[in-house]
């Protein structure tokens, strides 16, 4: 091998190795678990044992920002931990450019979310609230691909699952609004949405990103 | 003729140089977080960074968490080398290219 072949070959060994150590998981497997069985508790609960409380719009809303609020935190936690365990800083200039990326999404979601609580008393559109789920599913996932360039494959397969679902959520009630909203239990309709997909699909991705031990590495330890 | 011997012949081995590379990155590399990215055995590892440590080029830090963790990260010399390194590395395909 010529010299000149052997440094090209050495500066792409390290261009990859780089990038690869830069990848940033920007929800890790355990806050998907925490906030998937979270979901899919809140959402099973509402749309059975609790379905009479579920038909009130508040306690709809009081539920899922709940659910969100106690999953961002425990997301916020593992980071923390995780960093400190590679001896990084919690806000590393990879979670800056995961919150930059994800912001456009996220404060959609949360103008959507706000100006359907607004138009609760409205009532035109007073089930309006019903299709936030898919909403919701939509957001999320152009949020999670917008993480594409330095997150790794995984979160950008579960950002596709989420935006797939979402417009098959979201293109199903516009197409047929009298039947999402009118015939049926709307409420247990959108409560199964949110169990189903924000605690299904997490809980897929922490089963299949969860970090396994080597038998070498637990030799080892 | 471009003289070979500017090159440090410690950091030229391929898996120092994935070594110097990844605790280029960060400020600090655990152990085993090294050995799962550059899928190394642990003695083949601990050889390399051995190397790097008495050439003055890594340090090591160990601390007890929940459980004893060492950890790896470069010298003042050993980012200065790598950086030297790196610019010989342009430097030889450069050459190359304006030969071509």
């Amino acid at each position: 091998m010529s010299l000149q072949t052997e440094a090209e070959e050495n500066l792409r060994v390290i261009r990859s190795l780089m990038e690869k150590a830069t990848v940033y998981r920007a929800i890790s497997a355990p806050s998907a678990l925490v906030g998937g069985l979270l979901a899919a508790l809140a959402g099973g609960a509402l749309v059975w044992p609790l379905q009479a409380a579920a038909e009130s719009a508040p306690v709809f809303f009081a539920v899922w920002l709940g659910v969100l609020v106690v999953s961002a935190s425990a997301n916020a936690w593992f980071l923390r931990l995780d960093a400190a365990r590679r001896g990084d800083q919690f806000i590393s200039p990879g979670m800056k450019m995961a919150l930059t990326a994800l912001a456009p999404a996220y404060i959609t979601a949360a103008f959507a979310t706000g100006l359907a609580a607004l138009c609760l008393d409205r009532y035109l559109i007073a089930g309006l609230y019903l299709m936030l789920p898919g909403i919701w599913c939509v957001l999320h996932g152009l949020g999670l691909l917008a993480t594409g360039h330095f997150a790794p494959r995984s979160i950008g397969r579960l950002g596709w699952c989420f935006l797939t679902a979402g417009l098959a959520i979201t293109g199903t009630c516009l197409a047929n609004p009298r039947g999402f909203f009118v015939a049926g239990d709307p409420h247990r309709a959108a409560n199964a949405v949110m169990a189903v997909t924000f605690g299904g699909f997490h809980i897929i991705y922490a089963a299949l990103t969860w970090p396994r031990k080597t038998a070498a590495s637990v030799n080892a330890s | 003729m471009f003289d070979f011997e500017k090159l440090d012949k410690t950091i030229h081995e391929k898996g120092r140089l994935g070594i110097m590379t990844l605790l280029a990155t960060r400020p600090s590399w655990p152990f085993q977080d090294l050995k799962a990215e550059l899928q190394m055995s642990d003695g083949n590892l601990v050889t390399h960074l051995r190397t790097l440590h008495d050439a003055g080029l890594v340090a090591v830090t160990r601390e007890m968490l929940d459980r004893p963790q060492t950890s790896y990260s470069l010298t003042a010399k050993g980012r200065a080398s790598f950086k030297d390194y790196l610019a010989i590395l342009e430097q030889i395909v450069n050459a190359g290219k304006s030969k071509q």
